[in-house]
């Protein structure tokens, strides 16, 4: 069987491990489209403010253009993320093809033709979602912005950089896959997928205190910062590095320290604090992300309140990054739990009924999210109060973002509890 | 006459029922067993055998035919009984080991404790009493990935006592094990059943590991084929009885 008709049929068998890669590259292609059709609109763009020069000190970028490429970019980072998802579930091809003799190049290949594929099948109705998004971005703008223009009005140079920008992605993904295969033995590939340990590699860890005295040294320094609009990007940065080492390595330490104590004779509990530890390690890298670009979103909007153009810009990157890193944290919890079919299934044989693993997920997925949208939630809160007091949004807007915030955890953990509790009772079939 | 724990009657297991390929596992099979029976199921791969313990264990429903436990018949039992009566009798250990790997080697052996919503310091006591027993004591704040397989195949057999099962079910239990902690284990079981009196259902590969019980079931194409007692036999003489019967088939291969 040649290579692209291997990848082509492993491809259709294994729909559901390309979910995640196809999903992230739909975002992406729409979320550079509708972001490369601000920049290129010649309504929007302030071609005044983009001065070039013989040095650096002299290149003058308007900041529209700087959020809209940053959440270009940052689309991009997840899409590369994804890709190392989808390359961790498909070690099993792999180690078939490299024990069946397949090369170094076939190998290689054989993952290049897949990614295409999805590239593909995820950057047509990326493109058509996008040109809509874009209309209704358009409007959006041109109506905040008191422009009269027709909204319908799509910037060919948008297809253009999407397109462009599609290629390179694919150019980037298949560096990343032969540096997979490269960096891998044959012996990784065959056992990869049945480990189950918890990891946190790469990334540097500080020890606990330093990471809760960080968390809180951002409040402080919000706190006690004279009240300026660009004042509290820092202080965010700075903070939220605090707040996602607490996420992701201090609160499951802390639960680990008050199992025995606390929760060693509460059956649902007991497993329920145990999985959600387990998850926050292994989601360490989304978490980060989240903290950072959500606090970090949301510090740089209200800096940009007097500028119409820069804020309704970021207002729009801060919706879109939500939505994707929602959507980034869903997905890879589901493919978490396809990965605890097994424990669960032990549970059962241990005398668990499926209501009791019911309620282990539902308490599972509840700590999960809610510690995710309550620890940065302490830092927005105090933000948008220092922005009301100071008259620098109003209240609605305070709750809109508040609201911005919250909902998109929820709809995500509610949409997680049904999908990971199917995964589960599907295979705790249970004695009817 | 000893009590009776669990009794099989004509049991049938099909899967893929209202599927163009059912597949029937189990054929008209029935098994007694009483307290301090220690029966040991083998047969080819494929013959039924997990498929056996599972039905007879409450993990699997039979198709046709009825299982009764404490004279209770399974499909008239709710969830929550079924439940109730895994976490309180009986205990179960797996070639795989089955260890839960979000929680530590302690918090592994309490889940059947937590489930009997005992007392923490009862949970305590038992968990330590148990580890001592299964020399595992040093390693209960490790995770079940920081320890060797015999250390997890004896964690999960500390899970499976720690509530003082009257029936112990194991599948293949020293499938990933090599012959020194295969043989602990075995001389384990043996303790148990001969002196506190707990009953064994085991499946495995090995003859060597089946000529530990007192009873030995040869399962092939979803039928019991043959069922021989111990009885007064020794171990040694019941393990070439036990190899007569497992190596029939490919010893009539031979032609001279």
């Amino acid at each position: 069987m040649g290579i692209i008709k291997f990848a082509l049929k492993m491809l259709v068998k294994d729909k559901r491990k390309s979910i995640a890669f196809t999903m992230t590259m739909f975002f992406t292609v729409v979320t550079a489209f509708i972001f490369f059709n601000i920049i290129n609109n010649p309504y929007l763009s302030d071609n005044t403010a983009s001065t070039g020069g013989a040095s650096f000190d002299e290149v003058s970028v308007p900041l529209a253009t700087l959020i809209s490429f940053g959440i270009i970019l940052f689309s991009c980072f997840m899409l590369a993320n994804a890709n190392s998802l989808y390359l961790s579930h498909k070690t099993d091809d792999i180690a078939v093809m490299e024990a069946g003799g397949a090369t170094f190049t076939s190998t290689a290949f054989y993952l290049v033709v897949q990614t295409t594929i999805m590239s593909v099948i995820a950057s047509i109705p990326g493109i058509i979602v996008g040109t809509f998004a874009a209309r209704y971005a358009n409007s959006v703008m041109y109506h905040y912005l008191n422009i009269n223009a027709n909204v319908g009005v799509i910037s060919s140079l948008a297809y253009r950089d999407t397109i462009a920008t599609i290629l390179s992605i694919l150019g980037v993904v298949a560096i990343l896959d032969a540096g997979y295969i490269h960096r891998h033995d044959l012996a990784y590939m065959l056992t990869q997928e049945v480990h189950n340990d918890v990891t946190t590699k790469g990334l540097y860890h500080l020890p606990d205190y330093l990471y809760i005295i960080i968390a809180l040294g951002g409040l402080i320094m919000i706190l006690t910062t004279p009240y300026g609009q660009t004042g509290f990007i820092f202080p965010c940065f700075f903070g939220s590095l605090g707040v996602t080492g607490c996420l992701f390595q201090v609160i499951p330490n802390l639960i680990g320290k008050l199992k025995p104590k606390i929760w060693i004779n509460k059956k649902n509990m007991l497993i329920s604090v145990s999985n959600l530890a387990y998850s926050l390690r292994r989601s360490s890298m989304l978490i980060i992300l989240y903290c950072i670009s959500t606090l970090m979103m949301i510090a740089l909007m209200i800096t940009c309140r007097d500028r119409p153009k820069e804020f309704i810009t970021s207002i729009m990157a801060y919706i879109i990054l939500l939505i994707m890193m929602s959507v980034s944290i869903m997905y890879k919890y589901s493919a978490e739990a396809r990965g605890r079919e097994k424990t669960f299934f032990n549970l059962y044989k241990l005398g668990y009924t499926r209501k009791q693993i019911k309620k282990v997920i539902a308490l599972e997925v509840l700590g999960f999210y809610g510690l995710l949208v309550l620890l940065p939630m302490i830092y927005m809160i105090v933000l948008l109060y220092l922005f009301v007091s100071h008259q620098a949004v109003t209240i609605t807007f305070a709750i809109v973002v508040f609201l911005a915030e919250v909902l998109p955890p929820i709809i995500m953990g509610i949409i997680t509890y049904y999908s990971y509790g199917s995964i589960i009772l599907k295979k705790v079939k249970g004695v009817l | 006459m000893s009590e009776l724990i669990l009794s099989a009657r004509n049991v049938v297991k099909i899967y893929g029922l209202g599927t163009s390929h059912p597949f029937q596992a189990l054929t008209d099979v029935s098994l007694d067993m009483y307290k301090g029976d220690f029966v040991c199921v083998m047969g080819p791969s494929g013959a039924g055998k997990s498929t056996f313990i599972n039905t007879l264990s409450t993990i699997d429903v039979p198709t046709k035919g009825h299982v009764f436990i404490n004279n209770k018949e399974v499909r008239a039992m709710s969830e929550s009984e079924i439940g109730r009566f895994r976490y309180s009798n009986l205990g179960f250990i797996f070639q795989e080991f089955n260890l839960l790997y979000s929680l530590t080697i302690y918090e592994n052996i309490a889940v059947p404790l937590s489930l009997a919503n005992m007392d923490k310091d009862v949970i305590h006591e038992r968990i330590i009493k148990i580890a001592e027993r299964l020399n595992i004591s040093q390693i209960l704040h490790k995770n079940p990935d920081e320890c060797s397989g015999g250390q997890r195949q004896r964690v999960a057999i500390a899970r499976a006592l720690v509530t003082e099962p009257k029936l112990i079910v194991a599948d293949e239990p020293t499938g990933n094990l090599d012959s020194k902690n295969s043989h602990e284990i075995l001389e384990l079981f043996k303790e148990l059943n001969d002196k506190d009196g707990v009953s064994i259902l085991m499946v495995t590969h090995d003859s060597m590991i089946a000529s530990y019980s007192s009873r030995f079931l040869y399962i092939k194409d979803g039928v019991i084929e043959t069922q021989i007692e111990r009885g007064s036999m020794t171990q040694n003489e019941f393990f070439h009885k036990i190899v007569d019967i497992t190596t029939e088939e490919s010893q009539n291969l031979f032609v001279d």
